[in-house]
């Protein structure tokens, strides 16, 4: 398990050290055109009192918050249009989450435990970038002092499937230089900001 | 008594989602005339895509809007549009829903054939709503000149409703001319050709097609419809025709000789009411009591018809006889049979200022005795159907559990009392009619209520439908899915 602290935020970013180094790297997951899922299993140390991002894919803005009402998914489309889509739920600590998002059918689905929370209908493509990143517990980089949404949460398990085969997974509890290791022995490391 | 429905739903429905229903796919209300289109009548219509029918003249239902839902419903996502289904479930209680009774009237194999589609395939209609016009000679109260033209020349007369407050008032500012640009008799309309170019692929899986207006037997289109039936004999097909019953001698025998001599598998007649004598005259403006009720008779009687069926909108007014009303349906039931006539109870959405929930809360109380009483007295198995059981049942609680109408940006009360006063003065003033005279139970509660004199006046506006919803509805925080 990854246990990422307030202020402390981690990332998938492993094309920052060039960008031919992975093929496909996973963090670039939301900027695919055909179908993809990414699953990520998690618990919260508190109730959610406030807004609080569990991850945020950059530049281009693609995330999940956490909020005392529910959840939002943000989505950005290659015209620069920027979606808020909520659902009413009620988080709970201790207590795992399995949240997974689907596209498919060029529908974005959010579900949380197997149910379906927010659909988003894909009419202009998703917003791409050669350089995109994810970013887990902020929706910003610290140093930017903007956006941040902090969030105090652990992490379990991630998976992240393009089409239909599997190009990263981590388990974390497999760690090399302060790195997450990628199971999948595909490089994508996930490691502290 | 609704434990059946409550069975056949978790067994049918629920096991896809819990936000499915079939007359997503099967379904549809079709506005020819305006180019609008919806699946179940509730949802508030949306507009037919004039480029897609070029190509698709299926598009004038399997448009880009229903397939998103469609999407939802598979998901377990509720969409807003069908905020009307998702209100009387979260009542509790175990009510059941129209996505209940709209789907059980589908084959269970054609049900389950919908969860291997594609949300994004087209579908051929089972069950068919369709207008072909505006054409109309009564001007109902809940009703506006988008779907009457009648109402049409009232707002061309006297102008557009003014000092209103709340959203629904924006109905009473049309004149309804935007939905006959395509020629008085649609000589023009595209919505049309596309209905009767897809009319041969549609006919070999349509059940039932349901023709309303307007007044379809005032409709040019709807007569040459009936050719086309005519000389196409349709042994599958259930042919509906919703007839506000105010027409002529004439037209009368012209229906009647229909149901006689057309091939189609069976005819069922459907008309409007739900209160008695001056009280349904007063909020069905263009219907006097006894010649409808006449011309019921005269169906009854004399034409060809599997069912008759009474469509109540249950609005605030009507609450004052509708056990009258029902009680006359009682001596018709009970002399032609307990399909002859149904009822069918439908509460108002919109105008939110009409729903039977902005009446004061001891007036509430004091229908739903009534209500209640008359439902324990005179409801029995005999003559009253499952259906007409749990609909009954389900506008008690109603009345009692919900608190907001099922308009959420329109809740506030004031507003709604506002305009349920300033619209009925200018109404009385507009058709010759006098409210407290008509409903003097309600004079007290109606004098406290002050027009707001200062509200700006407001000119004609163009009146097409552009606040359909198209997000999704949440599940109560209390249990999420």
């Amino acid at each position: 398990m990854l246990k990422i602290k307030e202020e402390e935020p981690w990332i998938m970013w492993p094309n920052i050290l060039g960008q031919r180094f992975i093929k496909d790297p996973a963090n670039r997951i939301f900027d695919h055109e055909g179908d993809f899922k990414f699953r990520l299993i998690f618990e919260l140390e508190e109730p959610v009192s406030k807004k609080s991002t569990l991850f945020a894919k950059l530049p281009s803005y693609f995330g999940i918050d956490l909020e005392d009402y529910g959840i939002l998914l943000i989505v950005t489309d290659d015209k620069g249009k920027t979606e808020y889509l909520t659902c009413n739920f009620q988080w709970e600590a201790n207590k795992k989450y399995e949240l997974l998002i689907t596209k498919s059918q060029e529908v974005v689905t959010v579900f949380i435990d197997g149910n379906a929370l927010i659909l988003y209908f894909v009419d202009q493509k998703l917003a791409s970038d050669e350089n995109s990143h994810i970013i887990f517990g902020a929706g910003n980089f610290p140093k930017n002092e903007f956006n941040l949404n902090y969030l105090n949460v652990t992490l379990y398990e991630l998976e992240i499937i393009r089409d239909d085969e599997s190009i990263s997974k981590h388990l974390f509890d497999d760690f090399i230089h302060g790195k997450s290791y990628d199971i999948t022995e595909n490089c994508n490391f996930i490691h502290q900001i | 008594m609704s434990k059946e429905l409550i069975e056949w739903r978790e067994k049918n429905l629920n096991k896809i989602s819990k936000s499915f229903c079939a007359a997503k796919w099967y379904n549809a209300s079709i506005h020819l005339g305006h180019g609008y289109t919806g699946s179940c009548h509730l949802p508030l219509p949306h507009p037919i895509d004039l480029e897609e029918i070029k190509t698709n003249p299926s598009a004038i239902h399997n448009t880009k809007h229903k397939k998103q839902m469609r999407k939802m419903m598979l998901s377990g996502i509720r969409p807003a549009e069908c905020s009307y289904c998702w209100k009387i479930e979260d009542i509790g209680r175990d009510n059941v829903s129209d996505r209940v009774y709209k789907s059980i009237i589908y084959d269970q194999d054609d049900i389950d054939k919908i969860e291997e589609m594609d949300y994004r395939d087209d579908v051929l209609l089972k069950t068919l709503e369709i207008s072909f016009d505006r054409t109309c000679n009564f001007a109902c109260s809940y009703c506006n000149a988008g779907y009457s033209t009648t109402w049409g020349k009232e707002i061309q007369k006297f102008g557009p409703y003014q000092k209103m407050k709340t959203d629904s008032a924006g109905a009473y500012r049309s004149d309804g001319s935007w939905s006959e640009v395509f020629g008085k008799h649609n000589e023009r309309n595209p919505f049309v050709q596309a209905f009767f170019e897809w009319w041969p692929e549609l006919s070999t899986k349509l059940e039932e097609i349901r023709i309303t207006g307007g007044e379809p037997s005032l409709s040019h289109n709807f007569w040459d419809f009936i050719e086309v039936l005519k000389s196409n004999p349709s042994p599958n097909l259930r042919l509906a025709v919703n007839s506000n019953l105010g027409m002529s001698p004439e037209t009368l025998e012209k229906m009647i000789e229909m149901t006689n001599t057309i091939s189609v598998k069976e005819v069922d007649i459907y008309t409007s009411n739900e209160s008695y004598g001056a009280h349904a005259e007063y909020i069905r403006d263009g219907l006097v009591y006894e010649k409808w009720r006449s011309n019921l008779v005269n169906f009854l009687e004399r034409a060809n018809l599997r069912s008759l069926t009474i469509m109540m909108t249950i609005n605030s007014l009507c609450l004052y006889s509708i056990t009258e009303f029902l009680d006359d349906m009682i001596v018709l039931k009970k002399r032609y049979g307990a399909n002859k006539p149904n009822v069918d109870l439908n509460i108002l959405r919109w105008p939110a200022f009409m729903s039977p929930l902005v009446l004061p809360d001891e007036i509430k109380k004091e229908l739903h005795a009534k209500l209640t009483k008359w439902f324990n007295e005179k409801m029995t198995p005999n003559l009253f159907s499952i259906g007409e059981f749990a609909q009954f049942q389900r506008l008690l609680d109603y009345i009692q559990v919900v608190e907001k109408g099922h308009v959420t940006t329109e809740d506030d009360k004031e507003k709604l009392h506002h305009d349920f006063k300033s619209f009925y003065v200018q109404y009385d003033s507009r058709r010759g009619k006098n409210f407290k005279d008509t409903f003097p139970e309600l004079s007290d509660w109606y004098d406290t209520i002050k027009v707001d004199q200062s509200i700006p006046t407001v000119s004609l506006n163009d009146g097409r439908i552009t606040h359909f919803e198209s997000g999704t509805y949440p599940y109560p925080p209390a249990k999420i899915i």
